[in-house]
């Protein structure tokens, strides 16, 4: 296990490399910060200074080599916008993006495993249908569309939620809807479709034939086995929930990392997008360890092997 | 059992939670206000006060040494008392007496000097420099402690309008980086705040001014036009910046502001474009009341040149271009003979979420230019690509285009729109025509009357004779305002917001 792990350290650490080098190079063949963060009016002259000042006038192979030493010593550069460090503004911004993904995971997979496993018991009967019905639209329907109707509804409307911000519990309810009914509709369908396997598996009928409960049929017998692939789908979708996190966070008014990564592209504030993507993929490195050690526990074959 | 206590714990932790959101839903008693805008403003410094930022900082945090009256555009005393020009290149300013900036320091010529000179540091990337700085270079010389004089290289007739973005901070303020708590000697004070904080004015007593009602203002980053209107219209905003048109529904709360924004169509001057009648015709083949009517409103202003009546040097007797389809073909048909390639596909440069509507505008000017037999492709690009091909030095061969551009001009003056689009030498000209450079050169050290007639030749001349672009419109804004408010929006508001003008009802 422990070779395992060493071993998946050493694959990602090489993957992070490849992305830094990747990022730095993107980035900046998508144009010069002096013509988005200056006025459209500015000067050549004021423009070339600016580029100057910050190193853009150098080639390309220069500013990597320097950028790289400056990683070693931790320093991710500051951010062209304030003149902050840019590791400063990815850490003020990650907890709210981390919460929020945090609390849609949890909810997402509660009901996706609950309704998931309760269709899987008669597919093809009314609550199998609806289930489909819902968690299909939910894993179809656009992200900014729900939030945008989400505040008409219950902020205008009915004004029992606010309409965006931060503070009290029920600023997060809307934010947390929008994240989380994609994946839920996502893994409702991948937990049916893994139960209906499971459950017509010769382990499954033989416990019935035993005349054991339905309740522990389903959740005791079938569900660890069945869970397997929607551990995959779900770190697949936990990893990509910074994209649904970049339109709850920008509609509501969250600091999360989504926006501020989508603000940095906009104005090619270069080290806060390395800073974000290099923290982001370190998240998500930390996230495949868990899933591989749910794996492990799942799985006998896996820890043992 | 289970259930209906399962029930009740639900309920109750709804009414719980309930009676929370309502304390955060409800209006502040006091005078303090939320204003809700689509800008992060990420560096408050005031250099940077005569972008977005001034709507936050200019007059309330940092005051200028001039005002502009929003009606008329004239500077006004603000900092300082009197102006007057005593040399060719030299101003001599008057300061106020008996002002202190908020954390104590002095009023005085050394702390406008400094100003200056820190804007002119070349550590700070200060937007103001690049913006309205950098071809004059302002050199201050103190006389007394209330006297400055600034002298300029060449003669410098706008000195009084300059003087409106020239925001003096105190001298604590660091000389070689910028500051996100700038202090000056306005009405409010900035509060230190982490990074992912809203940024708050806090109101301060000894104000040199009058006492203005606000007593704290919080400003929201919200990028969404609907939900900055939802904002106002539940109660959590009593102010919603820049909402889009589709969300301006509500004639009680939702008010429009020319914006000081023109937009325009420009033409390279190759190919087809460089024959006058292809101009002149794609010019008459534009219904310009149809597009206002169908995709603006009635609000919008049809444009004769690129700024408003308000600056100096607007020609009011110029007139729109007719919408003359038959004379627009006749003109396309006597160039066509003349060997002009008029049928070729020409691409119109949009810039994509340029402006509301923006899109659809070009959608409907391609299909008339259609009408009269032109083909002109759309061809929507980001903003970093569209600059490429809007600043000089333009990359060789320039290809036949039309560039989708707005332009705003805020400070009062023609000057900051003519030299940059229709002078030879200007950043953004695409042609170089004698007499209207000699027009334009002799208005640029001009004064007064004489100055505005100069304009207002080049202006109509350049219309006239030369046709450099197909106009568009006076653009629009609406902010959403709360009842509770007694406030006007004015054309200065898309870079400065005063605080003290805002009442209550």
């Amino acid at each position: 296990m422990g070779r395992y792990f060493r071993q998946r350290t050493l694959q990602s650490a090489l993957s992070l490399f490849g992305l830094i080098v990747l990022v730095f190079f993107l980035a900046r063949l998508t144009g010069n910060p002096a013509d988005l963060l200056l006025p459209v009016d500015t000067p050549q002259s004021v423009r070339d200074e600016f580029s100057a000042r910050h190193g853009f006038d150098q080639p390309m192979i220069v500013q990597f080599g320097r950028y790289l030493i400056e990683l070693t010593q931790l320093d991710m550069g500051y951010s062209l916008r304030d003149g902050h460090p840019a590791l400063d503004h990815v850490l003020a911004a990650f907890p709210t993006t981390l919460l929020l993904s945090f609390w849609a995971m949890l909810i997402s997979l509660t009901i996706a495993i609950v309704t998931g496993s309760i269709a899987a018991w008669r597919p093809g009967g009314l609550f199998d249908r609806i289930a489909s019905l819902i968690s299909l639209a939910g894993a179809s329907v656009p992200n900014f569309w729900i939030a945008i109707v989400g505040v008409l509804i219950f902020a205008v409307w009915y004004r029992v939620l606010p309409t965006s911000g931060t503070g009290t519990p029920l600023h997060w309810v809307l934010p947390v809807a929008v994240l989380f009914i994609r994946p839920c509709g996502v893994l409702t369908q991948v937990v049916r479709s893994s139960m209906i396997a499971a459950l017509s598996a010769p382990y499954t009928k033989t416990a019935r034939a035993r005349g054991v409960r339905t309740r522990t049929v389903i959740f005791g017998h079938a569900l660890r086995n069945a869970m397997l692939p929607v551990v995959t789908v779900a770190g697949d979708q936990a990893a990509g929930m910074i994209n649904g996190a970049v339109i709850a966070e920008t509609i509501f008014g969250f600091p999360g990392v989504g926006r501020l990564l989508i603000d940095s592209i906009m104005f090619r504030d270069f080290a806060v997008i390395q800073a974000a993507v290099m923290v982001t993929a370190i998240a998500i490195f930390f996230l495949n360890i868990g899933i591989d050690i749910i794996y492990a526990i799942l799985d006998p074959r896996v820890r043992h092997g | 059992m289970a259930i209906r206590s399962a029930i009740l714990s639900v309920g109750a932790t709804c009414l719980l939670l309930g009676t929370s959101v309502h304390g955060a839903f409800a209006q502040n008693d006091n005078h303090d206000i939320i204003i809700a805008a689509p800008f992060a403003f990420d560096n408050i410094d005031s250099c940077n006060s005569s972008s977005e930022v001034g709507l936050v900082v200019r007059e309330n945090v940092v005051e200028a040494l001039t005002h502009l009256n929003p009606v008329t555009g004239e500077p006004e005393p603000r900092l300082a008392t009197s102006w007057e020009q005593t040399g060719s290149t030299t101003w001599r300013i008057t300061l106020r007496d008996g002002v202190t900036f908020t954390d104590g320091e002095a009023f005085d010529a050394d702390a406008v000097a400094r100003s200056i000179e820190r804007m002119f540091n070349p550590k700070l990337d200060c937007l103001n420099r690049g913006k309205l700085f950098a071809n004059i270079r302002l050199t201050p010389e103190i006389i007394d402690s209330h006297t400055i004089d600034i002298s300029t290289e060449k003669p410098q007739p706008l000195m009084p309008i300059f003087m409106s973005f020239l925001t003096i901070e105190s001298p604590k303020t660091d000389f070689d980086t910028m500051t996100s708590a700038p202090v000056g000697t306005g009405a409010y004070t900035v509060p230190e705040r982490g990074p992912a904080d809203p940024i708050v004015l806090v109101r301060q007593d000894g104000y040199w001014g009058e006492t203005p009602a606000v007593s704290k203002a919080t400003y929201l980053r919200r990028d969404e036009s609907a939900l900055r209107a939802a904002m106002v219209e539940v109660g959590e905003a009593d102010i919603g910046l820049y909402i889009a048109i589709q969300d301006a529904i509500d004639p009680e709360m939702d008010f429009p502001y020319l914006n000081a924004e023109t937009t325009r169509l420009r033409f390279s001057f190759v190919g087809p474009f460089a024959d006058i009648r292809v101009r002149k015709a794609m010019n008459l083949a534009i219904d310009r009341e149809l597009l206002r009517d169908g995709l603006f409103n009635e609000n919008y202003m049809i444009a004769t040149q690129m700024f408003l009546p308000r600056i100096n040097g607007y020609n009011p007797d110029m007139k729109p271009w007719p919408y003359d389809p038959e004379q627009a073909k006749k003109l396309l048909d006597e160039a066509r003979a003349d060997g002009v390639d008029v049928d070729s596909e020409i691409p119109l440069i949009s810039r994509i979420n340029f402006y509301p509507n923006g899109q659809e505008a070009m959608e409907a000017m391609i299909e008339m230019w259609k009408a009269v037999g032109l083909n002109i492709k759309l061809q929507p690009m980001e903003r970093a690509q569209w600059l490429k091909l809007v600043n000089k030095p333009y990359a060789e061969p320039r290809p036949a285009m039309l560039i989708q551009e707005q332009h705003d001009n805020n400070s009062g003056d023609a000057t900051f729109t003519m030299h940059f689009r229709y002078h030879s030498t200007g950043q953004q000209s695409e042609f170089g025509d004698p007499k209207l450079d000699e027009l334009i050169d002799a208005a640029d050290v001009a004064s007064g009357e004489e100055r505005v007639n100069l304009y207002q030749e080049a202006n109509a001349y350049s219309a006239s004779e030369i046709v450099p672009d197909v106009m568009m419109f006076h653009m629009i804004n609406y902010v959403r305002i709360s009842p509770r408010l007694d406030y006007h929006p004015d054309a200065l508001m898309n870079t400065m917001m005063e605080l003290s003008t805002i009442g209550f009802r």
